[in-house]
C-alpha cells in the first residue's frame, strides 16, 4: 500500500489504492488511525455478512480457517460481480481453482459448493416458459432454469443440518439434483451414476438419444430394457416436478 | 403519479407481514433493483403481490456512478427492463463509487469533493441518464473521512453534479445530520445551500454513535431520532409534498412498529406541509 495521491490527482489510481487497501487483510500502516481505516471495516463487514449469511454451516464448521481463504479471496482475486449474493459464488468458483490448504478436510469445499447451490437454485431467474414439443428420442429436452446437478466427492447432504454438528460425511460420489418447485421450495433428487450421466448429457443439449447411448456408455451399463424402463421413470418423475417442461421446438 | 407523503423501504423480515396486513396505511414502497433483477424465486414473486397493493419506489445500490470502470451494459440492460416491470417513474442511486475496474466492493464509497471528480461523474450520470428511461436522481451519501484533499465544500460538490448532469436530488436528511455531527458543520446551513427545488424524494433513517470510532455511522439500525425529524420538516417545509421513505437495515423491528413510526414521521410531514401552504 502506498499513500493515496496527494497532487495531481487521478481518480482511477485513487480508487484502486483504497480498493486494495480496503480489500487487504489488514489496515496499511499509512490509514491506520485514519478515518478512511474506518472503510476497511465497513467493506469486510458487508462482505463477511454475505459470506456467514449464504455459507452458514461452513463458516460455523470451520471457523478461522475457512475465514482465512476467503480474506485471501478478497486480497488477492477480489468481488466482480454487481449482485453481492453472488460473492460467494464468486468465490467458490476461484477456490476451487486454488492449492487445497492442508489444514481444511477435503468436504470443506463439497459443504461450501452444497451451501451456494441452495442460494444459487433458490434464486435463479424464474426463464421464460417458452413452447415445448412432446418428448422424441431425436430432440434434446427443455428443463426449467431454476435447477443444478452437482457432483460431489462426499456426502455432505446427509450431514445434520445444525450448526454446531461437526460429524464427517461419508466419503463416495454423489450426483444431487437441486430444483426449485412451483411453490419456490428448493428441492433435492439424488441420482444413481447413469441417471446422474443421462442428465447431465440432457442438460448439455444432446438429443434424448444420443444422451440414453452416451449417458449408458458414461455409466458403465448397457442399454437395455431396464435401462429405458428407468429412464423414462426419470424423466416421468422430472415432469411431475416441473424440473423437465417437455421437448425442444428447435432441433 | 408519484406518490408523496412517509413510504417504506421494503426489507425481507417484513415482506410477508406487509402483504398480511390489512391496512397498513401505506401509499407506497421503495425497494433495491438488485435484490430482485436477475432472479426468480419467492422474492420476486412477493414482489409482484406488493406492486399490486402499493406503488412501488426504486432506489438502486451498485451502479458506482463514481466508479472508473466502464458503465456496465448488461447490468443497465436489466435494470431498465426491471424499471418497466415495476412501472417505476424514476431511479435513484447513490453519489459515491463501489467499484474500479478490477474489483467491487458492495459499499458506498466517498468520492473527493474535487473538479476532477465533479467532472467524471457528471460524464458518468450522464452516460447512466442515457441508458434508462425514467430520470435519475442522486443521493448525498454518508462520508466518514475525505479520501483525498477537498477542493471545494459538499454542498458545492452536489451542486456542481446537480446542475451540469440534470439529475434529481435525492436527499438523505440523515446522512446529512450524520455528515453534520462527522465534520462540525450546520446541518440547517448546508440544507440551505442546495437547490431544493431539485429534491425530488427524501429519506429518513436512524444511525449509531460508534464510540471506538469516534463516529455517528449511518447504521439504519434505529428509529429516525428527532433532530432527523426536525430535518426533514425544515425540507418539506420549503419544497411542498414530497415522497419520504422511511429506511430500516439493521435491528429491524416488527412491522407494527415500523407503522408506528410511519406514522410519527407522517404527523411530522403534515405539519411542515401546513407551514409550506401558508
Amino acid at each position: 500500500m502506498t499513500d493515496p495521491p496527494r497532487s495531481h490527482l487521478d481518480l482511477a489510481v485513487l480508487q484502486q489504492t483504497l480498493a486494495d487497501a480496503f480489500l487487504g487483510d489488514e489496515i496499511p500502516p499509512s490509514m491506520a488511525g485514519t478515518r478512511l481505516a474506518f472503510y476497511h471495516r465497513l467493506v469486510h463487514g458487508a462482505l463477511d455478512e454475505c459470506v456467514a449469511s449464504i455459507l452458514p454451516r461452513t463458516c460455523a464448521r470451520f471457523g478461522e480457517r475457512f475465514w482465512r481463504e476467503v480474506r485471501r479471496f478478497y486480497r488477492e482475486r477480489g468481488p466482480r460481480t454487481h449482485y453481492l449474493r453472488d460473492v460467494p459464488s464468486e468465490f467458490l468458483a476461484w477456490w476451487a481453482e486454488q492449492p487445497w490448504p492442508g489444514d481444511l478436510p477435503p468436504y470443506a469445499l463439497d459443504l461450501a459448493r452444497y451451501e451456494v447451490t441452495a442460494m444459487e437454485v433458490g434464486a435463479a431467474p424464474d426463464g421464460g416458459r417458452s413452447a415445448v414439443a412432446v418428448l422424441e428420442l431425436g430432440r434434446p429436452v427443455v428443463f426449467q432454469e431454476a435447477m443444478a446437478l452437482r457432483r460431489y466427492r462426499f456426502a455432505v447432504h446427509r450431514l445434520p443440518e445444525e450448526p454446531e454438528d461437526r460429524s464427517e460425511p461419508r466419503e463416495g460420489p454423489v450426483a444431487l439434483l437441486a430444483y426449485r418447485d412451483l411453490n419456490h421450495t428448493l428441492r433435492y433428487l439424488e441420482l444413481s451414476p447413469v441417471a446422474a450421466a443421462i442428465l447431465e448429457r440432457l442438460l448439455g443439449g444432446a438429443t434424448l438419444q444420443e444422451a440414453i447411448l452416451r449417458g449408458a456408455e458414461d455409466g458403465g451399463v448397457r442399454v437395455d430394457d431396464a435401462l429405458l424402463q428407468g429412464t423414462a421413470a426419470l424423466l416421468g418423475s422430472l415432469a411431475e416436478r416441473g424440473v423437465l417442461l417437455g421437448g425442444a421446438t428447435d432441433l | 403519479m408519484t406518490p408523496c407523503g412517509i413510504g417504506l423501504g421494503l426489507r425481507w423480515p417484513f415482506l410477508e407481514d406487509l402483504l398480511d396486513h390489512p391496512n397498513p396505511g401505506l401509499s407506497f414502497v421503495e425497494i433495491s433493483p438488485e435484490n430482485y433483477m436477475r432472479r426468480g424465486g419467492y422474492f420476486p414473486a412477493a414482489l409482484a403481490h406488493i406492486g399490486e397493493r402499493f406503488s412501488v419506489l426504486t432506489h438502486g445500490l451498485s451502479m458506482s456512478l463514481g466508479g472508473t470502470d466502464p458503465l456496465d451494459d448488461g447490468y443497465f440492460a436489466e435494470l431498465r427492463r426491471f424499471l418497466r416491470q415495476v412501472g417505476a417513474r424514476a431511479h435513484s442511486e447513490h453519489l459515491c463509487w463501489s467499484g474500479t475496474p478490477h474489483v467491487r466492493l458492495h459499499e458506498l464509497l466517498p468520492l473527493p469533493f474535487t473538479r476532477e471528480a465533479v467532472a467524471h461523474v457528471v460524464a458518468r450520470t450522464r452516460q447512466a441518464q442515457a441508458r434508462l428511461d425514467v430520470p435519475l436522481a442522486l443521493e448525498n451519501i454518508t462520508y466518514y473521512a475525505h479520501p483525498a484533499p477537498p477542493e471545494m465544500t459538499e454542498a458545492d460538490f452536489l451542486n456542481e453534479i446537480l446542475a451540469q448532469s440534470g439529475a434529481g436530488l435525492m436527499l438523505d436528511v440523515n446522512n446529512v445530520y450524520v455528515n453534520s455531527r462527522n465534520h462540525g458543520f450546520d446541518p440547517l446551513e448546508f440544507l440551505g445551500q442546495l437547490p431544493l427545488e431539485r429534491v425530488v424524494q427524501l429519506h429518513v433513517a436512524g444511525h449509531h454513535s460508534w464510540e471506538d470510532e469516534d463516529l455517528l455511522v449511518d447504521t439504519h439500525g434505529a428509529p429516525a431520532p428527532d433532530p432527523v425529524i426536525a430535518l426533514l420538516a425544515w425540507v418539506i417545509e420549503r419544497t411542498g409534498p414530497l415522497p419520504v421513505v422511511l429506511e430500516r437495515d439493521q435491528h429491524i423491528p416488527p412491522l407494527d412498529d415500523l407503522l408506528d413510526e410511519v406514522r410519527t414521521l407522517q404527523a411530522a410531514y403534515d405539519r411542515a406541509l401546513a407551514v409550506y401552504g401558508r
